[in-house]
């Protein structure tokens, strides 16, 4: 059962290398799937948002990985 | 007793390393092959697409093993993350149903994109020293 579980993780492991970056994009993704079913005449820059947003998300995880590990 | 010597003549971390990586890769490929497949009876020239790719990248692997060792890994590493990060958000993108201005040509703006933000946070990862 134990090594199961351990191979389950490193599974896992492989798509997911940060849990907390992994959930800010796929919250980004669900809130703009929303706005684009939700407000399809916006269709024109929801997609640039989505860029800018996904960037957002990895500037802060890497200067927030960079401080904690000072 | 032969498997282990087999494995034990080898770099073991070597073999788990690029065994990790492919089977990751193989799965990206199930996937996309099963959604393409599975929109009309397309899985069998799907399926070939695949093939065909596989034993390409396979003969590229032999041809250039040489010159791509001596790229630096890191380099190596940052180049395939942003490609990733761009056309991942690009196909992400397209699968919510999201129009791209310039269609297939925004992937270029998003790799512009990806590579400007990740240069500047190395920069600002890295502190005022090595400015």
């Amino acid at each position: 059962m134990a090594a199961l579980s351990t191979a389950l993780r490193r599974l896992v492991g492989l798509f997911v290398d940060d849990g907390s970056l992994a959930l800010a994009i796929a919250a980004w993704l669900c809130l703009v799937a929303l706005a684009a079913a939700l407000w399809p005449a916006a269709g024109g820059w929801l997609a640039p948002l989505l860029a800018v947003g996904l960037l957002a998300i990895l500037a802060e995880n890497v200067l927030r990985t960079g401080r904690a590990k000072r | 007793m032969g498997v282990r010597r087999l494995v034990a003549g080898w770099d073991q971390v070597a073999v788990a390393t690029a065994f990790k990586i492919v089977m990751l890769e193989g799965i990206e490929v199930v996937f996309i092959v099963i959604a393409i497949g599975a929109a009309g009876g397309l899985l069998l020239p799907a399926g070939l697409g695949a093939g065909a790719a596989l034993l390409l990248v396979v003969a590229l692997g032999l041809v250039l093993h040489r010159p791509v060792a001596r790229i630096p890994e890191n380099q190596l590493k940052f180049a395939v993350g942003v490609l990733l990060a761009a056309f991942g958000t690009f196909w992400v993108g397209e699968g919510i149903g999201l129009a791209w201005p310039g269609g297939d040509w925004s992937i270029l703006a998003l790799i512009a994109g990806f590579l400007l933000v990740a240069l500047l946070l190395i920069r600002r990862a890295a502190g005022p020293a090595a400015a």
